[in-house]
């Protein structure tokens, strides 16, 4: 099983760069993106006279936004592998249909993500010394994996459900916004009703928003970072172990209807 | 023990449609109805059916991509419901010949992805990977985008794919569907070659009946999710023996006219089965026994209507025969 999931991982390493690599423009609106975002987000702020720095809110969405990504591509991704006929040829992976859908996918986040990160290090150089800025690409990118280990599962039971649906796209519409919303992504927390507040609590995306806070603000008094960190942590085994047991019925049912 | 044992397969599709806000009706699809078969190691098992006769079912049954509702399916003793990873670790499987791989990858790209998702590494995945471009004539092409290959590149490269764990069986559905005379003759030569050289059990569905003929070694009709006969091509000739063909070739804009005589013929007695064009050629089923007294009968009509006939033979039964009257349908 060990070696499986390391040769999916491996599958998906070199689908990912083969990708890049044939696909130059692919690559350079990768590394574009998040300038022309950094951009725009500091004329905004230039325009409202805002505190926080573009930077700072750039990162910041890059890593609550990259992360609730997950479930929206894994299960996009099982619809357009559908549309190219290339889903059965997942299915007969001997581990199954959702789990070398979510695996293979893994690499793809962590690498697009890493670049993503890694661009914004020539001008993170101009405000920081080269030390901090290491040290800030690293938190950054640390977040992004952190995000990600909680919605692995969810993601593999968002895709079999989502493959189960007669009308695909629906599921993936209303999900990212809501955990958006009630993870305080969107507004703050106190700005919520006490019963989605108490909700936003279940979710690990609220503590990728609060640790994301505590690094872009430095904030981190009194070990309250670890304790996010722990906190999602404990959600993310509980999560994946409930959500991939899911998954696994949804994949019987998908092959009662076949692929 | 076969390499490949369906026993007493069911499958039936529910579909449930809106027919109100809270309403749905339900409609039940009874695609296979009870579908026992083997194939033995080294044999290609041609699945001969019309459209909705349940062989894409069958396909998708046995390559763990659907669950079936009752009876069992083993490929080389393992449960294709129970035992499913197990089952795809002995088999390949190729489901279409046109799409099926990512656009944006080249030939071997492509192998070596899916090499990797079903648990090759290393100097093997290397080796795998070459082998099966060779096998199916693609080396020079496999720095090839999938998206700049021709349909026959493609069909092969389905096969390549399916090759890829050098499994024991292959479960290929319709391999050379809408593929060009000279690729559709080099991939049956390659099953062929699969089956007899390196002892692979080949399922197949192919609506192409000339292309069953010459490559199966055994035949299944199938139609309306029963199997309606299995044997090998020469035993299943013997059962239409009872009945001849009687070809009768004529000049060009004259079909219309013999048509109108063979309406007077008895219909026991004469049974047409295909025109081709305006009825130049017309193929008539009659018993053994009144082979040769219809032959003249049939002479002597066309003659006294000064109908010229070009020639007219007696035919063996092919395997279109059989379908046609197993099915009881004039074309796959």
């Amino acid at each position: 099983m060990k070696h499986s999931f390391l040769n999916m991982l491996r599958a998906g390493l070199f689908f990912e760069v083969s990708i890049l690599k044939n696909n130059k423009g692919l690559l350079f609106t990768l590394l574009a993106r998040p300038y022309l975002v950094l951009l725009m987000l500091y004329f905004l702020y230039q325009q409202l006279q805002a505190e926080t720095s573009p930077k700072d809110l750039v990162l910041l969405s890059l890593t609550v936004t990259g992360s609730i990504d997950v479930l929206w591509d894994i299960a996009g991704r099982g619809i357009i592998l559908r549309m190219h006929g290339i889903l059965p040829y997942y299915t007969v992976v001997p581990e199954g249909l959702l789990l070398s859908l979510t695996i293979t996918f893994l690499p793809k986040y962590l690498l697009e993500n890493l670049l993503k990160t890694l661009v914004f290090l020539p001008l993170l150089v101009i405000y920081l010394d080269l030390l901090s800025a290491l040290e800030y690409v690293a938190g950054v990118f640390f977040l992004l994996i952190l995000g990600l280990l909680p919605l692995i599962g969810l993601s593999m039971l968002l895709a079999g459900l989502t493959l189960m649906a007669k009308e695909e796209s629906p599921w993936l519409d209303w999900i990212t916004p809501i955990i958006l919303l009630a993870s305080g992504a969107i507004y703050p927390l106190s700005v919520l009703p006490p019963w989605l507040q108490a909700i936003s609590r279940l979710l690990p995306t609220t503590y990728i928003v609060e640790a994301a806070d505590t690094l872009t603000q430095h904030l981190d008094t009194g070990g309250f970072f670890t304790s996010v960190i722990v906190a999602m942590m404990i959600l993310s085994i509980g999560y994946n172990i409930v959500s991939a047991s899911l998954a696994k019925r949804a994949e019987e049912k998908l092959l009662v209807r076949g692929i | 023990m076969y390499p490949v044992e369906v026993q007493g397969l069911k499958k039936t599709y529910i579909t449930r449609k809106r027919v109100g806000l809270f309403k749905t009706v339900e409609s039940r699809i009874e695609a296979l109805k009870g579908v026992s078969f083997n194939v033995n190691e080294g044999e290609i098992l041609g699945i001969l059916g019309p459209n909705g006769a349940g062989k894409s079912t069958l396909v998708k049954i046995l390559a763990t991509l659907l669950l079936p509702d009752e009876g069992s399916a083993k490929i080389l003793g393992y449960d294709v419901v129970k035992e499913r990873g197990k089952v795809r670790k002995h088999i390949g499987i190729s489901l279409s010949v046109e799409k099926g791989f990512f656009y944006k990858l080249t030939a071997r790209e492509n192998l070596k992805y899916f090499g990797m998702l079903y648990g090759l590494s290393g100097k093997k995945l290397e080796e795998r990977v070459n082998e099966a471009l060779k096998a199916v004539g693609l080396q020079n092409q496999a720095e090839k985008f999938y998206e700049e290959m021709s349909l026959g590149m493609k069909a092969r490269l389905s096969i390549a794919r399916a090759l890829l764990l050098d499994p024991p069986v292959l479960i290929l559905d319709e391999p050379t569907l809408g593929l060009d005379p000279v690729t559709s003759r080099r991939i049956r030569h390659l099953l062929v070659n699969l089956a007899h050289q390196k002892r692979k059990s080949i399922l197949l569905t192919t609506h192409n009946l000339f292309e069953a003929e010459l490559i199966c070694d055994r035949v299944a009709i199938i139609s309306e999710g029963r199997i309606l006969a299995i044997d090998t091509i020469d035993e299943l000739k013997k059962r239409v023996a009872d009945t001849v063909f009687i070809e009768v070739r004529l000049p060009s804009m004259s079909g219309l006219q013999a048509l109108n005589i063979l309406k007077d013929f008895p219909s026991n007695e004469v049974k047409i089965y295909h025109r081709k064009g305006i009825a130049e050629k017309i193929v008539i089923s009659v018993p053994v026994s009144q082979a040769e007294e219809t032959m003249e009968k049939l002479l002597h009509e066309f003659r006294a209507s000064r109908l010229k006939v070009r020639s007219i033979s007696i035919l063996e039964p092919s395997l279109e025969d059989v379908f046609v009257k197993l099915t009881g349908q004039r074309g796959v």
